[in-house]
């Protein structure tokens, strides 16, 4: 048997009941690594052309990589895909938390989800083993309730557990998978894939680890050197005592706090929903990952009349934004109830609160009234009206009906000129961070296989500062944030290779930089790598497998017809920002367009974007030629 | 004749949340104050250098009375009595 992985996929077939074990050769994992790359390599593969994402015949993935468990700080993000009902595209999203570590230790790599049941089930794995249980008891419960109800029946208080809520049964196209209360995997809609299938969890159990690491004294002192230096590096500390809220202040005076539903940058009352007010206010702890010294996320105890339970977290920065600058709220009380509907029901943070913010401006702009929202007055900054809405979103009730089908979806079901106020990017909701102010994120949202998504390159300010790190992937010169030339392209696309290498890796893009808290740089990933595995790789090799998915996943899309219409953004970001510190902003449309084109070239695309048949088979993607080009090519 | 300048998140790790410091009452130009600062807070020249090219910002931001400095002028934006600068650390993801 390898090092560091099982070489064990479990194939389960939901309509059949049949579960197999497929032994996958080490060939496999050496091109694409896990996660992403095992996702983008298994939903290609297998997935016919223009499939439906809410029909038996998507797959949904659940992908841990080659050195998930290893005792390094931010290995640990368990990579879950599938054909989005959102958006039609390819989709994956990822969690930390501990399922990924516990899914490895008990014998298997890869889940691989198929067809569809007939009644409510679970899949149940433990040491090697599983089956398929009865789950019509657990079907409408809230996650934290199904959670405890499984491990009460299972006997196994330890097991981890990814459920659905109430609203990936109901098919909410955002819907999300969350693990153990409060680790979310999802943006796309993941979850509405696993309710179609009847499937409210996936429960994992070891009791041994059923994998060996080639180096294990390597892996303890890598490890210890990050427990020494992250301190060190700056941010860190700021990051481990404030979570991602530590951004909303700074943000906010940067101007590129999405605010108003991205009509401005700044919010007045920014000051109540920062990191310094969630401390001060209703946080009782913080939380961490497997094997993770940041502890970067929060418990919170709301108050009075909101109240929340700490199990279900506390809302990160995404959150925060989403439900309180983008929809005007300032009462963290109010934020930290959204943020537990959503983890209670299922659904994705970011996309419903762009959605909220959405109807919220069409209410103020005359498109929309109390006829269209069941009676409901939609105000931004009333929490309570923001409130109801989310509860009817995630019940599917009312006006919520049509919100649930996510921003794009409801502003043509809406009509009345709704699309312009619909912020996404090939259907999905933008991220709370503002392109008008960090334009390679712009690019990177518009470029993305996923649809708008804030992970897939690093932030402009990062190439600012020329580091170690940055220069280890071959990027020696500053840019400047607000450039969009050659040298801009050039770092964002390096930048999305070395970060589409993470997501193959299940890594969080906390601990490995370019980060404000990145303390391993590139070539301490090479020596987890080779120390997992026994193999002898390199920085070269691995990026290459980066960039592998990443065109795999283009490729998917290009399959299904997506071309470069589709990589662009919303008309707003080419608009004036209204307000703040950046307000008269914007993003220079012919500048754009340009820097899209010449991107295109540097990545080997052709003008649709799609992966050119000389890239492709550059990257050993021959398959993908035939597919997309068919034999002659 | 004072200005205030306020530093956030992973500055305040290398220099105090907060700086008064003395200026001429005919104002200073921001990169003759920002020399000053480096001067004292030399670590502070991870993020901002001050050369022949003016005051270079390596993923920092400086903000004017909330605007920010390239809309005011950039390096010969003159700081007056009373004006309150903010320097923002490297803004990434969350």
């Amino acid at each position: 048997m390898p090092y560091a992985f099982t070489g064990k996929w479990l194939r389960v077939d939901l309509s059949t009941g049949s579960i197999r074990v497929e032994e996958v050769a080490e060939e496999v994992y050496r091109e694409y690594l896990g996660g992403r790359g095992l996702v983008a390599y298994i939903l290609f593969r297998e997935l016919k052309p223009r499939v439906d994402p809410l029909s038996p015949n998507n797959k949904l993935v659940f992908a841990t990589s080659i050195i998930t468990g290893v005792p390094v700080p931010g290995v640990n993000r368990i990579v879950v895909g599938a054909k989005s009902p959102l958006t039609g595209t390819y989709c994956e999203s990822e969690a930390g938390g501990y399922f990924a570590p516990e899914l490895k230790y008990t014998g298997f790599d890869v889940v691989i989800i198929e067809g569809k049941s007939e009644k409510p089930v679970y899949l149940w794995i433990k040491d090697g083993r599983a089956e398929l249980r009865e789950a019509k008891h657990l079907w409408g419960k809230l996650t934290r309730d199904a959670t405890d109800e499984i491990r009460r029946e299972l006997g196994e208080p330890l097991a981890r557990v990814a459920c659905i809520g109430p609203a990936g049964e109901k098919l909410v196209k955002f819907a999300n998978i969350v693990f153990d209360y409060r680790y979310a995997a999802g943006r796309g809609g993941l979850g509405a894939v696993m309710g179609f299938k009847m499937l409210k969890a996936v429960v994992v159990r070891a009791t041994k680890r059923s994998v060996q690491f080639y180096d294990e004294k390597k892996l303890v002192e890598l490890a210890r050197w990050f427990y020494e230096n992250w301190r060190k590096q700056p941010g860190a500390v700021s990051r481990s005592t404030y979570g991602t809220a530590e951004l909303v202040t700074p943000l906010n005076k940067d101007g590129t706090l999405p605010t108003l539903n991205f009509r401005g940058g700044s919010f007045e009352l920014a000051d109540e929903i920062s990191g310094e007010a969630l401390n001060k206010t209703i946080l009782v702890n913080r939380s961490t990952c497997f094997a993770c010294a940041i502890r970067c996320k929060p418990d919170v105890k709301a108050k009075h009349p909101y109240e929340t339970d700490p199990a279900y977290g506390g809302p990160e920065y995404e959150t925060i934004a989403a439900f309180g600058s983008l929809c005007g709220v300032s009462d963290l009380n109010a934020i930290a109830y959204a943020n537990q509907i959503c983890n209670a029901h299922g659904v994705d943070t970011i996309s419903a609160g762009v959605v909220v913010a959405f109807a919220i401006e069409l209410f103020e702009r005359g498109i929309i009234s109390e006829r269209d929202t069941d009676g409901l007055n939609l105000r931004f900054g009333d929490s309570e009206a923001v409130l109801r809405l989310l509860n009817m979103i995630v019940k599917r009730e009312g006006f919520g009906d049509i919100l649930a089908e996510g921003v794009k979806r409801a502003s043509e079901i809406i009509g009345r000129g709704a699309e312009k106020y619909a912020i996404h990017v090939k259907g999905r909701e933008a991220p709370m961070h503002e392109p008008r102010g960090k334009v390679g994120v712009g690019l990177a949202y518009a470029l993305s296989p996923i649809g708008a998504d804030h992970l897939q390159s690093p932030h402009d300010p990062s190439f600012e500062r020329v580091a170690e790190h940055l220069v280890a992937l071959g990027i020696t010169r500053p840019v400047k944030r607000l450039d969009l030339d050659y040298n801009k392209i050039r770092a964002v696309y390096y930048g999305m290779l070395w970060w589409s290498l993470l997501d193959c890796l299940g890594i969080c893009k906390f601990t490995f930089a370019p980060h404000s808290a990145g303390v391993y740089t590139p070539n301490h990933l090479v020596e987890v790598v080779n120390a997992a595995t026994g193999w002898n790789t390199s920085l070269w090799t691995l990026l290459k497998a980066g960039e592998r998915a990443l065109n795999l996943a283009r490729a998917f899309n290009a399959r299904e017809g997506f071309s470069s219409k589709d990589d662009t953004l919303p008309e707003r970001f080419f608009e004036e920002l209204e307000f703040g510190a950046r307000r008269g902003q914007r993003i220079a449309r012919g500048e754009f367009t340009k820097a899209l084109r010449l991107f295109y070239e540097i990545a080997g695309w052709d003008s649709e974007g799609r992966p050119t048949p000389a890239k492709l088979y550059e990257l050993g993607l021959d398959y993908a030629v035939r597919e997309i080009y068919g034999d002659k090519s | 004749m004072t200005v205030v300048v306020r530093f956030y998140g992973a500055l305040r790790e290398i220099i105090s949340e907060k700086l008064e410091l003395d200026i001429p009452s005919s104002g200073v130009p921001l990169i003759d104050l920002f020399s000053e600062i480096l001067r004292k807070y030399p670590a502070l020249g991870e993020y901002i250098r001050v050369n022949e090219r003016g005051v270079e910002v390596r993923g920092v931001t400086i903000l004017v009375n909330g605007r920010h400095v390239v809309f005011l002028g950039g390096d010969k934006a003159v700081i007056r009595s009373g004006d309150v600068i903010d320097v923002l650390p490297p803004l990434h993801g969350g």
